[in-house]
């Protein structure tokens, strides 16, 4: 077959989900050209779980992906239908926004936007195996026969590799519901990469007929006024229909659903050993949670709905595999949902995933040098966690194809970096999701200054096109304005800014007050950035310098020659195998405990003592 | 690690004497002192072998052999019984040595131990404890803890912790929850934790204070002029008890430490060569000294002869711990006042000693009858820095709770977490998630 411009690309992206809008988006922003292969083009950005982005840890993922120009946070902006900035109670570093989205409106955003970039093209059809030469991947080859030519390649497969959906006792392939699965691709993987799969489940509940449904015996959640945005450049100034923001409603399990799950417990492929997949334990069945707490005596449903234009709502809090009678009988038994019919029945998914410790701070993996792997191929779970993922494995096969050097997100200063961080030096061993408790650096890294400590680095890539890095450049230099401002200004014998620092003062305060009007027609997020900055400032700078001077420390290779007091065979062999030039690169090590970077310090310290003396 | 050798029993003159090496590749190091033993040896192994000295036997010995890493310092450890004539001994130790295996540090068999990952330090501390136990109520209190973690003051605390660290984790990343479990969790609830958590940490803190020094046992300091006798007060106590003067320095290089043990427990007497006055009556870093010596004690002998008949005014009552004024001498002189001293006595004729003797051990008694020491006292001072350090880092955390910054509170406890790590041993955040999720339903 021919090599034609039609099959030979720059950047290759396998799969049309969360995590590879972003890789092929990102890759077209850096001017590869690009190609997303997918098996229903109709299908892109498909919201296969419940119809909401965000949430903590989750949103911040969101924040830095768009600081980063890319696209999820864009996409809940004009598919939204109710947004909430959640844990506002709870301190600055910790909130994160949410947004409930219309599910068909969101994949229509997703194909404007990808449709939008001129480097970018899309090809419907399932990939089937990789040709591979000399260590690296040479093409993919589609069921049609196609084969097609990629510098590096992306692969973002999601719950579709030897997918298999169960609903009780019945099985059946395919990747998710009315979407069938792809099942050559994993021994592609493991026979032909030399990667090492397991397998993962999840779940989703029964969907509901809006019309069939009680709402007035149940809790409405309004959405927050005014409307908490993701974008950072440039946010919509209203919901894409015009109207008001739609409700969710919290309703609750009863004893009667306790009794029906327990008479059933034998029909469920959960319990009776059908499904062997690790499930994750943020996100269980109803059934895990009737068996896991019985001491419990109601579970709560949030009920979403799932779009404007479909009367169909998602009872999030009840996804189950247990057979459809059973399904019905659970639905009955919830208040409000005691003539609620079932549209579509709830199922578990069990896939295969790539364990992540087999790829490198860039997503790519250690036994191919141009495969990029990103999303829940990589045993996360979310659209978040796989949009961030996409984002970082683009990024670096852009940067590979163009032969520029690559790029991985910091720990210390990214949601981006803690996720990749966690998942390539620890692996998982259940379905990982973000939380603001997996970030020591916490206090540093919020969703109000997500564009300040990303947009920098996405200039420098190339991710910003030229109007979001004129309005990143606006801000900045409004940022620096103010700042000065309020240093120079005095207020009660101290600065403003100073004054600023203390729980008693609000910015909104001081500006009224003491500074020039102008200051306060700029947009809301400049201002609460600022103020975030200022206030925990002192904090950031303690949690950094205790970094700093736990981490910066050189490693002297002679140092790995000697005895180290303390430190295990294992860990002084994977040391010597590895030869990190520095402490933050050994405790980043599969298998380094904190306990033995301790040590190792303290052996360099002496080390260097003797030296001088 | 270079190979090392202590003897396990005293240089006296006994049937058995017992030297312990430990080290890689052991069997190939020991091989020319014991030429008739097979090429590899076998763990957990007792071997009969002679050692040989150019040609000529020297001693018929016992070996028992521990594998790497199935050994209690995780190296190869040889455990050689020798007759136990001192001058046998010393001579193999030098043997030994003429092989490249050095003189052990003291506790550096516990050290490698804890290097190689067999003991933790916890357990290190406590194996401590346990040998240098002054009774056997603390020897008991020690191996407690040393035989099962669970035991130990730390672990309740650093468990606690934990738990509390799941709940700050549940309230920031799951806040669906808390709408949900409004009882359970809420910044009030975590408030009542710390607080909870806090009280017990000071009472752990507080209980070991108590118990002074947790493993010295009852201390009798013998204070008082130079020349006043009390070198040869304390020689002739601890020889007439038929003592070992302890090999060790006291605790203070000024000081010099004495045991006797009783049934009931050790009675540790201390010699204060340090207490020394100038031209001017005593000089203020010999009062400081003094002073410190005394505040770490549990009874006191001052002794007085004619030139100094008075303690200086610094001295009694200090903290209330008994005080006894003695006369030393009494055979050359008797004091003009007799009555002003508890005790009227002769290092030399032994007079006065025995009911001196008697009422000391009563005393003795007394200590480790009503201290009965809990198990719930730390082990070392290490772990009370420690638990002084959590306890700040608790404080702190509260502090922002009571303002309603729960994400600078946590940021507080995590520091707290360090701590841990560093003196309890590293805690996986896997191990905070499991917490999380059997608490708590959570996810929808």
């Amino acid at each position: 077959m021919g090599q034609t411009t039609a099959t030979i690309f720059d950047v290759l992206v396998v799969g049309g989900g969360h995590a590879g809008i972003e890789a092929a988006y990102a890759a077209a922003r850096m001017g590869q050209r690009t190609l997303l292969v997918t098996m229903h083009l109709d299908l892109i950005g498909q919201m296969s779980c419940n119809p909401s982005v965000g949430g903590i840890g989750k949103g911040h993922l969101v924040r830095e992906i768009d600081a980063m120009g890319g696209a999820m946070g864009e996409l809940a902006d004009r598919s939204g239908i109710q947004f909430k900035m959640l844990n506002t109670r709870k301190g600055a570093a910790v909130q994160a926004i949410r947004a409930q989205c219309d599910r068909s409106r969101y994949r229509v955003e997703a194909r404007k936007l990808l449709d939008s970039q001129p480097s970018l093209f899309l090809r419907q059809g399932e990939t089937v195996d990789l040709g591979i030469v000399n260590g690296q991947i040479d093409h993919i080859v589609l069921q049609d026969g196609s084969r097609i030519h990629g510098r590096s390649i992306v692969l973002t497969t999601g719950t579709f590799l030897n997918g298999r959906l169960h609903v009780g006792l019945d099985a059946t392939s395919g990747g998710r519901g009315g979407e069938r699965a792809t099942t050559g691709l994993s021994s592609v993987l493991s026979d032909k990469c030399g990667l090492s799969l397991g397998r993962m489940k999840t779940g989703t509940p029964p969907r509901l007929l809006g019309r069939s449904i009680a709402f007035e015996r149940m809790v409405p959640q309004p959405g927050d006024n005014p409307v908490p945005f993701f974008s950072l450049f440039s946010p919509p100034n209203t919901l894409f229909y015009g109207g008001p923001q739609k409700p969710c409603f919290l309703t609750s399990t009863t004893d009667r659903t306790r009794e029906v799950i327990e008479e059933n417990l034998d029909r469920s492929p959960l319990y009776s050993g059908k499904i062997h997949g690790i499930g994750p334990r943020y996100c269980p069945s109803i059934e895990d949670k009737i068996v896991k707490f019985p001491q419990r005596a109601t579970h709560h449903i949030f009920v979403e709905p799932e779009g404007i234009d479909v009367d169909e709502y998602y009872p999030n809090g009840i996804s189950t595999s247990l057979p459809l009678d059973v399904q019905e009988k659970i639905v009955s038994s919830i208040p409000g949902l005691e003539q609620a019919v079932i549209l579509r029945p709830g199922y578990a998914v069990e896939y295969d995933f790539v364990f992540p410790d087999q790829l490198d701070h860039t997503l790519r993996t250690k036994t191919l040098s141009n495969l990029f792997l990103a999303g829940q191929i990589n045993g996360t779970t979310g659209y978040e966690e796989a949009a961030g993922q996409g984002l970082v494995a683009g990024i670096n096969a852009a940067l590979l194809a163009s032969g520029r050097p690559s790029w991985a997100p910091d720990r210390q200063s990214s949601y981006l970096g803690v996720m990749v961080d966690d998942l390539v030096t620890h692996s998982v061993d259940e379905p990982y999701r973000m939380f603001t408790s997996r970030a020591e650096n916490r206090l540093y890294i919020r969703n109000d200054n997500a564009a300040d400590r990303l947009s920098p680095q996405a200039l420098l890539l190339g991710l910003l096109p030229p109007q979001k890095a004129e309005e990143y450049s606006r801000r900045d230099s409004f940022h620096r304005q103010l700042r000065a401002a309020l240093s120079s200004t005095r207020k009660e014998g101290k600065s403003l800014l100073d004054l600023l620092r203390s729980p008693d003062y609000s910015l909104a305060l001081l500006i009224g007050e003491a500074l020039p009007d102008h200051f306060s027609h700029v947009p809301p997020s400049w201002l609460s950035s600022l103020e975030q900055e200022v206030k925990y400032d002192g904090y950031v700078k303690i949690s950094n310098d205790r970094w700093n001077r736990m981490d910066d420390l050189p490693i002297p290779p002679e140092i790995l020659e000697l005895q180290l007091p303390g430190i295990s065979r294992e860990v002084h062999h994977r040391l010597k195998k590895e030869r990190p030039s520095r402490l933050s690169e050994a405790q980043s090590l599969r298998g380094i405990t904190p306990g033995s970077i301790d040590l190792l310090r303290i052996s360099i310290l002496k080390f260097q003592h003797k030296n001088r003396s | 690690m270079e190979p090392i050798v202590a003897p396990v029993t005293v240089l006296v003159s006994q049937p058995v004497g017992i030297l312990r090496l430990s080290g890689d590749n052991l069997s190939d190091r020991i091989k020319p002192l014991f030429p008739s033993l097979p090429s590899t040896l076998e763990h957990r192994r007792i071997y009969r072998a002679t050692a040989i000295e150019r040609g000529s036997p020297v001693d018929d010995c016992l070996l028992l052999f521990f594998k790497a890493p199935q050994s209690f310092t995780g190296e190869d450890l040889v455990e050689i019984q020798a007759h136990g004539n001192p001058h046998n001994i010393r001579h193999l130790l030098a043997l030994l040595h003429g092989l490249g295996i050095r003189l052990a540090r003291p506790g550096e068999f516990s050290l490698r131990a804890y290097q190689n990952r067999k003991i933790s330090l916890l357990k290190a501390e406590s194996l401590h404890r346990m040998i240098l136990a002054p009774s056997y109520a603390e020897f008991q209190v020690a191996h407690h803890h040393y035989t099962s973690s669970e035991n130990h003051p730390l672990y309740g605390i650093r468990d606690d912790f934990l738990n509390l660290l799941a709940l700050f984790f549940t309230l920031l990343d799951h806040p669906e929850e808390e709408e949900e479990a409004l009882s359970n969790l809420s910044p009030h609830v975590l408030q009542d934790r710390i607080q909870t958590l806090e009280r017990s940490i000071s009472e752990v803190i507080n209980r070991t204070a108590k118990a002074k020094k947790p493993f010295n046992g009852f201390t009798v300091l013998i204070a008082g002029h130079p020349n006043s006798g009390k070198s040869s007060l304390f020689n002739r106590i601890l020889k007439d008890n038929r003592a070992i003067v302890s090999p060790l320095p006291g605790t203070t290089r000024d000081l010099l430490e004495g045991r006797l043990s009783f049934p009931f427990g050790d009675l540790v007497l201390l010699d204060s060569a340090g207490l020394r006055p100038s031209e001017d009556g005593i000089e203020q870093e010999g009062i400081r000294r003094a002073r410190r010596s005394l505040s770490r004690v549990d009874c006191v002998l001052w002794i007085a002869c004619p030139d100094f008949p008075a303690p200086p005014d610094f001295l009694p009552s200090q903290k209330g711990i008994p005080f006894f004024l003695l006369w030393n001498k009494v055979d050359l002189t008797t004091p003009s006042d007799p009555s002003r001293y508890d005790h009227l006595v002769s290092a030399r004729t032994r007079r006065g000693l025995p009911s001196l003797c008697e009422r000391l051990s009563r005393l003795a008694e007394t200590y480790y009858s009503s201290s009965l020491p809990g198990s719930s006292s730390l082990d070392s001072d290490r772990q009370i820095k420690t638990l002084r350090r959590l306890r700040l880092s608790i404080r702190r955390s509260r502090s922002f709770l009571e303002s309603g910054r729960i994400d600078l509170a946590l940021s507080a406890l995590e520091e707290g977490r360090r701590v841990l790590d560093d003196g309890v041993g590293a805690i996986p955040a896997s191990d905070i998630y499991d917490r999380v999720f059997n608490l708590f339903c959570l996810g929808k």
